[in-house]
């Protein structure tokens, strides 16, 4: 049986963190360009943070895509979250050295300087730090000392929370770092991000439905927020994707239906009953 | 696979849930005007009722036992004025209360002085009286005291019965409050001297009707009398303005001119 256009359409609303699904707005572009720039300079520490959903962990991805050609980056998607077993992953990560038992950050900092001798600062392993604030205090704190070393570079990410402000602010004001923010879509950015993803797989119809009623009625239920705006499409064309083989004279093909949005906003629970 | 059907129907309770908070402003708001609108309505009515009723009373009990009381009040202070009307729209009469509490003032010293002259006079002239009736007892005969007091007497004859007409205009006035009574009353008291009084009854006619042009006269008339000269002046210049009476262009002339005094 041939997939509809809806079934499509859905399918690239998956919330997966995928480097090819990184979709080339204005703002964002000229933010993961600011992000490159500051890999590059001698800085210890880049802090991206944000609201959930707001593209963290899509930068992080994107850049260790692009970075992965020419530097040692290094990825961590999920936080290692015991010292000794972050500190052994780095070891066998960064410098192939395998540690039998409990490693602490003395024995650690110690390995550090055994085997990264080089000085140049392109030689120095970036290593990528998504979910940061799941991380201990402690371990933190060690990450802030190791990068002091200049040995190791981090660009980490961080959930904006009035808690994890205080923790980047603190940073702030003791380090010379980077820190970049991340924020929802506008309207207009989203209407772009939205045809833009549609149409780099091929849905042109699908992309020529969502006029600006339609598109300000999604801005006004997931405020911008991508992770939202992706649940709230996929569960759209699946439900299209329903009609379209129950009931299609219900569906118009020309623009995208508010009551179906709305239903779509009900089942992912952005807006209750 | 999601359940379209089961969330057709979630998306009906949604919509009719949404509609609700303007189903009840809409509702609240209808409910408002219908209120506003009836008790306007009734306000209206009943506004309409009391003045009937109060226009029936005026006629047949209040309004006597008002002017009773501005009466009493009048006598028993002697120049106790009436609440002084406004000149807005319609041109009234309007009276200065700090000109007539110096008038008050005034004329209770004046009384009181005069008594006390009397008194005085009285006395002298008991004195003088007694020796002269010394003195005349021996040498020339007693003036004809009778022929004195036949006349006293038929002068008190007369104001009294002047003064039982005025009480008597008082009274039917008091019952049907109609200008032209209280316009006779001024007058009378105005022939009498009593110029206090004519400034309160013109007054009082010019309330119930200020067209009359008697009563701005005579007002005008009995501040002049009560040495309030720019006072009238400024009234009758007023009413001039307003009415163009030949009447009071004379009159205004004549104060001006000090014609009139």
């Amino acid at each position: 049986m041939r997939s509809s256009i809806f079934d499509n359409s859905k399918d690239i609303f998956l919330d997966t963190v995928n480097a090819k699904d990184f979709v080339q707005l204005d703002r964002v572009s000229t933010i993961y360009q600011s992000l490159k720039d500051s890999v590059n300079k001698p800085l210890k520490m880049i802090l991206l943070y944000g609201k959930p959903g707001t593209g963290k962990s899509m930068f992080l991805t994107k850049l260790y895509h692009d970075l992965s050609q020419s530097k040692k980056v290094y990825l961590y998607n999920t936080p290692i979250l015991d010292e000794s077993e972050f500190y052994k992953t780095l070891a066998h990560d960064l410098l192939d050295v395998k540690y039998r038992g409990e490693l602490n950050y003395t024995q650690f900092m110690k390995i550090i300087n055994e085997h990264i001798v080089d000085e140049n600062p392109d030689n120095i392993p970036i290593i990528l730090l998504d979910e940061a604030q799941l991380y201990s205090a402690t371990l933190m704190e060690n990450i802030r000392l190791l990068s002091d070393t200049r040995k190791v570079k981090f660009v980490i990410t961080l959930h904006k929370t009035e808690k994890e402000d205080l923790i980047a602010k603190e940073h702030f004001q003791t380090r010379i770092w980077e820190s970049i923010e991340l924020e929802n879509a506008s309207a207009s950015e989203l209407k772009m991000y939205i045809q833009k993803k549609l149409m780099k797989a091929n849905c042109f119809d699908s992309a020529s439905m969502f006029q600006m009623k339609s598109i300000n009625l999604i801005y006004k239920l997931t405020s911008g927020n991508y992770r939202d705006t992706n649940k709230l499409l996929y569960t759209l064309f699946e439900i299209y994707t329903w009609y379209n083989e129950n009931n299609p004279i219900k569906i118009n093909r020309s623009n995208i239906s508010n009551k179906l949005i709305e239903m779509a906003a009900l089942h992912t629970g952005l807006i209750n009953d | 696979m999601i359940n379209v059907t089961e969330l057709e129907k979630r998306w009906i309770k949604f919509k009719i849930k949404s509609y609700i908070p303007y189903i009840v402003i809409i509702f609240s708001l209808l409910v408002i005007l219908i209120l506003f609108l009836t008790l306007s309505f009734k306000d209206v009515k009943d506004t309409k009722i009391k003045f009937t009723k109060n226009d029936i009373k005026k006629v047949e009990k209040t309004e006597e036992k008002k002017t009773k009381t501005k009466i009493e009040k009048e006598t028993k202070t002697k120049t106790k004025h009436v609440k002084p009307p406004k000149i807005e729209k319609k041109l009234v009469l309007s009276p200065s209360l700090n000109f007539m509490q110096d008038m008050q003032n005034n004329t209770v010293g004046y009384y009181e002085n005069k008594d006390k002259v009397i008194e005085k006079k009285h006395k002298i002239i008991n004195k003088n009286n007694t020796h002269k009736i010394k003195e005349k007892e021996v040498a020339k005969p007693l003036p004809t005291p009778k022929k004195i007091k036949n006349s006293s007497i038929q002068i008190d004859i007369s104001k009294k019965n002047a003064q039982e007409d005025i009480d008597q205009v008082i009274k039917r006035f008091k019952i049907n409050n109609n200008p032209a009574l209280s316009l006779f009353v001024a007058k009378k008291y105005y022939e009498l001297g009593k110029y206090n009084k004519a400034y309160n009854y013109a007054l009082i006619t010019n309330e119930i009707n200020s067209n009359i042009e008697a009563s701005w006269i005579i007002f005008t008339k009995s501040l002049v009398k009560l040495n309030e000269k720019e006072m009238a002046i400024k009234t009758l210049k007023t009413y001039y303005k307003h009415s163009h009476s030949n009447t009071a262009k004379i009159l205004l002339d004549e104060i001006k001119t000090g014609k009139f005094k």
